[in-house]
């Protein structure tokens, strides 16, 4: 008996996390409410800093987070439980509906896990494991990275990640060659993995 | 072989979906055929991706936010359960198969079923129909047959004087006995028999006419049953010169149609 409740409390501990987010996202596609409350506590923080840090608008952002999570609401049964990861899903969903502010109407086209190109979800490339929890963990240490990267890099990671546009858009933008663009990119886009990995 | 430099360079921008389509789909192939190491190189920078909405400034959202959103939910759902519970207009079929019991796939198999039954019955019956159209085509040719027959013989009767020549059996068979009814006006004759036995096969019955100056054939015909009396008009009675009350008629049993001497083997005579 006190073997089973050991492996039952182990069973517990492991499965939090992403495997957690996966329950709740089943939950929610079955109509539970409770799901979804979970769901928005642990995620509407990054959500709404996100949205609000492209429309720079706190009423359109709170409409724009509503929307969102009405939509996880509707959506959760497109949700590939068994290979997709509940973070990325709604963080790409998060980046559409806050780059699709600017359209005329709020409409998000839904990303599902099955449809969206993924090359992550390639055999022998390494599957996303985060989580908000894992994430919100990380939060300092990405701040500090970030900052500590040259302004040009921090530029145009930006306006590639935060605004949409792509590099030959950076450049014209920022009037400088493609190459740089490329450039900071890729050297900004390092030095973050390596900060990270050191944390 | 993969430049390690080009690959870093395109996976940098791929996973801050900044390459053009171009570039995104050659980044892709590209990391279909990657080494390993490369495809590490590209899982690390695609973690780093992730976890850049931390580097915007995090805000709290409004605090009726949660709120707004479950009352949105909840009047959603009620909305959803009110347009569930408006009963739709049911087909006949539904209201069928409601009514029976079955379920849609089991109303199938039986519709399937009884269509099946149906279109055996209708083939057996229209064979059936068939045959019986065969036979009751015969039955009206002989009717037919058979009226023609018996509306000669009327013509026969009907005239003023008609000659009755009575056959008697004979050795072969005492039972036997035969009619023959002439009008002399018309030489029209009928020969009447009853009581012949049905004849073995390839025999012929013939009729005589015996008068004083030769033996000449009247015709053939043939007895199928024994149950009533045959009638067959003399169609070759006008071959007998002045055919009379002294004229001999008898009927032989022949081994070929149209025999030329009658045989002996008599069966009815006057």
């Amino acid at each position: 008996m006190l073997i089973y409740l050991t492996i039952l409390t182990l069973k517990k501990i492991f499965r939090s996390g992403a495997n957690n987010e996966k329950d709740l996202i089943k939950k929610i596609a079955k109509r539970n409410l409770k799901a979804l409350e979970a769901l928005y506590d642990r995620y509407a923080e990054i959500v709404y800093s996100f949205i609000l840090s492209v429309v720079h608008e706190k009423k359109v952002a709170a409409r724009l987070t509503r929307n969102l999570f009405l939509l996880i609401w509707q959506k959760a049964a497109s949700f590939n439980t068994k290979r997709g990861n509940v973070y990325r899903w709604l963080l790409s969903l998060t980046r559409k509906t806050a780059l699709n502010s600017s359209s005329a109407s709020d409409v998000i086209e839904t990303p599902s896990e099955t449809t969206m190109t993924d090359p992550l979800l390639l055999k022998d490339v390494k599957k996303s494991k985060l989580d908000a929890a894992k994430v919100t963990k990380q939060s300092k240490n990405v701040k500090k990275a970030f900052k500590n990267l040259p302004n040009q890099e921090q530029e145009v990671i930006r306006l590639a990640y935060y605004n949409g546009l792509k590099q030959d858009e950076i450049a014209g933008m920022l009037n400088i060659p493609i190459y740089d663009v490329k450039k900071y990119m890729r050297d900004g886009m390092s030095a973050m993995v390596m900060s990270l990995n050191d944390s | 072989m993969i430049n390690k430099d080009h690959f870093l360079n395109l996976a940098s921008a791929y996973v801050l979906n900044a390459l053009d389509d171009k570039e995104r789909a050659q980044f892709e192939e590209m990391l279909k055929i990657a080494p390993a190491d490369l495809k590490e190189e590209y899982a690390k920078l695609q973690t780093a991706a992730q976890y850049l909405p931390l580097v915007a400034k995090q805000n709290e959202p409004p605090s009726e936010l949660k709120k707004e959103l479950i009352t949105e939910i909840k009047k959603l759902s009620s909305s959803l359960k009110e347009e569930a519970a408006v009963p739709r207009p049911r087909s006949l079929f539904e209201r069928v198969a409601h009514f029976i019991g079955l379920h849609r796939p089991q109303i199938a198999i039986v519709i399937i079923a009884l269509l099946l039954i149906i279109a055996v019955g209708f083939i057996f019956f229209s064979s059936k129909l068939y045959y019986m159209d065969e036979a009751q085509q015969e039955h009206l040719i002989s009717l037919k047959s058979n009226l023609k027959k018996k509306n000669a013989l009327l013509s026969v009767l009907e005239n003023r004087k008609i000659n009755i020549i009575y056959l008697k059996g004979t050795a072969l068979d005492s039972e036997a006995y035969g009619k023959i009814i002439f009008a002399p006006s018309t030489s029209k004759a009928f020969l009447l028999v009853s009581g012949l036995p049905v004849k073995p096969q390839h025999t012929y019955y013939q009729l005589w006419i015996k008068t004083q100056s030769s033996t000449l054939s009247a015709g053939v015909f043939n007895i199928s049953d024994t149950s009533h009396t045959h009638y067959f008009e003399i169609d070759d009675l006008s071959k007998a010169e002045k055919t009379d009350l002294r004229t001999t008629f008898f009927v032989t049993l022949e081994h070929q149609a149209d025999a030329q001497q009658p045989s002996d083997s008599l069966y009815l005579k006057n």
